[in-house]
């Protein structure tokens, strides 16, 4: 599903113009994103969380050639799922 | 890091503020976009959003674990997992405060595993092979002085216990010349035992002794040349004193061998040390420093005077006035050719810059002259040095 069919749907669900439906969404990913650029973290009741974690630097050690770096700390986003979603997932079948 | 969490609410709430929606139709599409989101996950799609990224699920295999009250193997099922993967320009966004950060290839360290080549132990072993130097050259002269009478003294004096040394040493220290008087096995242990029983017990020593010169021994410079055959007796009972030594040295300076020999031989508990082992390799995570100080110890000390005399001649390639978006790295990385020097530009203007990280857009910031040793980004220690800094001034 990518952005216009996922936009397309909720204008359905909603009963709304497309376009009214995709000015809300620029609002509330730049909402979003300009969040998790300060640090904050956005949490969804029942679905789950946004957060930016700092990743530490590290050695990292090329396993062919030994050759050591040394990897810079860097800031991503993470998504944790929340127990309710994690529940309803749950029902789905495995092959 | 995180500093506030926000809810729906905070975020329906600038929705409605930016697009002038109410704030009901605002949380209506915030609730049917993440319904829309939810149904499409448990249909198994993967999601992908302008401005944010993609939402996929996946299947976390079964794997096994152990059930730490019994001990008892029990197997996790598997689960479905909600994985977010942020699109490319979100990343970058996120990412801004590092992002001048790039990785420093420290260069290849084959013998990682055991970590012998330490600064300060190293230390110690280049101290006791000086000693073992000035104690050959001190039983050389004493030799030479007293030639004649010293082929007669020398066959009985030496007779029970140096004169069993020569086995064991010569076989790590290949500068040595063999002894004729190799035969003696035997009796070497309890003379080791007299110079370093103090941390090993007997019989332990013979099958101890190849480990630890083994390993001190690339560190070692060559020993002199080897004498003629008649002085052999004496001088071998000065390597083996040495070597003793250097032993001793290992066992307390090196804490891997201290560790191998507490473990195999006197089955000590070593949980202990492997909690300070880990501190003790977490405390040479310092960007390979070791190496350059073994190989080019001249290299380094120019490097340190280099290093310590930064502030006493004070020359300025540029002056520059920071504009917005502007960081002291990026000036770093077009004056010097690399973003971790910046600490440098910091130090000549710490009056003007209160903080590193947060420099005031307009501040005139002189760009200091600096050895070349100090700003090369291939050098480790330089790089190291530098990064120190900044782990010094980012703290305050």
């Amino acid at each position: 599903m990518n952005h216009k069919e996922l936009v397309g749907a909720v204008a359905a669900r909603l009963r709304m113009p497309t376009d009214y439906v995709s000015r809300l969404f620029d609002a509330a990913t730049e909402e979003i994103a300009a969040q998790l650029c300060e640090g904050n973290s956005v949490g969804v009741q029942g679905f789950g969380t946004l957060e930016v974690r700092r990743k530490e630097e590290r050695i990292s050690v090329s396993p062919t050639t030994q050759v050591r770096t040394l990897v810079p700390p860097k800031l991503v986003v993470n998504f944790k799922q929340s127990n309710v979603l994690k529940d309803k997932l749950k029902g789905l079948p495995h092959e | 890091m995180s500093k506030a969490r926000l809810s729906v609410q905070d975020i329906v709430n600038v929705i409605a503020g930016e697009t002038g929606v109410s704030k009901a139709a605002a949380e209506d599409f915030f609730r049917a976009w993440m319904a829309v989101m939810e149904e499409a996950l448990l249909a198994g799609e993967t999601i992908r959003m302008k401005g944010l990224g993609t939402f996929r699920v996946v299947w976390m295999a079964p794997r096994k674990s152990v059930n730490v009250h019994t001990g008892d193997t029990i197997m996790l099922d598997g689960y479905y997992r909600v994985v977010f993967a942020p699109e490319r320009g979100l990343k970058e966004r996120v990412n801004e405060p590092y992002a001048h950060l790039e990785p420093v290839v420290l260069g290849s360290e084959p013998e990682a595993s055991q970590p012998a080549a330490e600064p300060d132990p190293l230390a110690t072993l280049s101290e006791q092979a000086d000693e073992i130097k000035g104690l050959l050259s001190e039983i050389r002269a004493m030799s030479a002085a007293a030639a004649p009478a010293e082929e007669v003294a020398t066959q009985p004096a030496s007779a029970p216990s140096p004169a069993a040394e020569p086995s064991a040493p010569q076989e790590e220290t290949p500068s040595v010349e063999p002894s004729p008087r190799g035969g003696s096995e035997e009796e070497t242990p309890s003379h080791v035992e007299e110079t370093s029983s103090i941390e090993m017990p007997r019989g332990d020593v013979s099958t101890d002794e190849p480990l630890a010169p083994a390993k001190a021994a690339p560190e070692d410079k060559p020993l002199p040349s080897p004498l003629p055959k008649r002085h052999t007796g004496l001088r071998v009972a000065g390597t083996a004193l040495g070597i003793a030594g250097v032993l001793a040295g290992a066992y307390f300076g090196i804490m891997p061998v201290q560790h191998w020999v507490n473990k195999v031989f006197l089955g000590y508990d070593t949980r202990a040390y492997d909690a300070a082992h880990e501190r003790w390799e977490a405390r040479q995570e310092v960007p390979a420093q070791p190496l350059p100080q073994v190989v080019t110890p001249t290299v380094a000390d120019t490097f340190q005077q280099a290093f310590d005399s930064r502030f006493d001649h004070r020359e300025y390639l540029a002056t520059e006035r920071l504009n917005p978006g502007s960081r002291l790295a990026h000036l770093s990385d077009r004056y010097y050719g690399s973003p971790y020097f910046w600490v440098y530009i910091y130090e000549a203007n710490r009056e003007a810059i209160p903080d590193p990280d947060h420099v005031q857009v307009g501040t005139r910031v002189r760009i200091p002259k600096l050895s070349s040793l100090l700003i090369d980004p291939d050098s480790p220690r330089a790089v190291e040095a530098a990064l120190a800094l900044r782990e010094q001034y980012l703290k305050k």
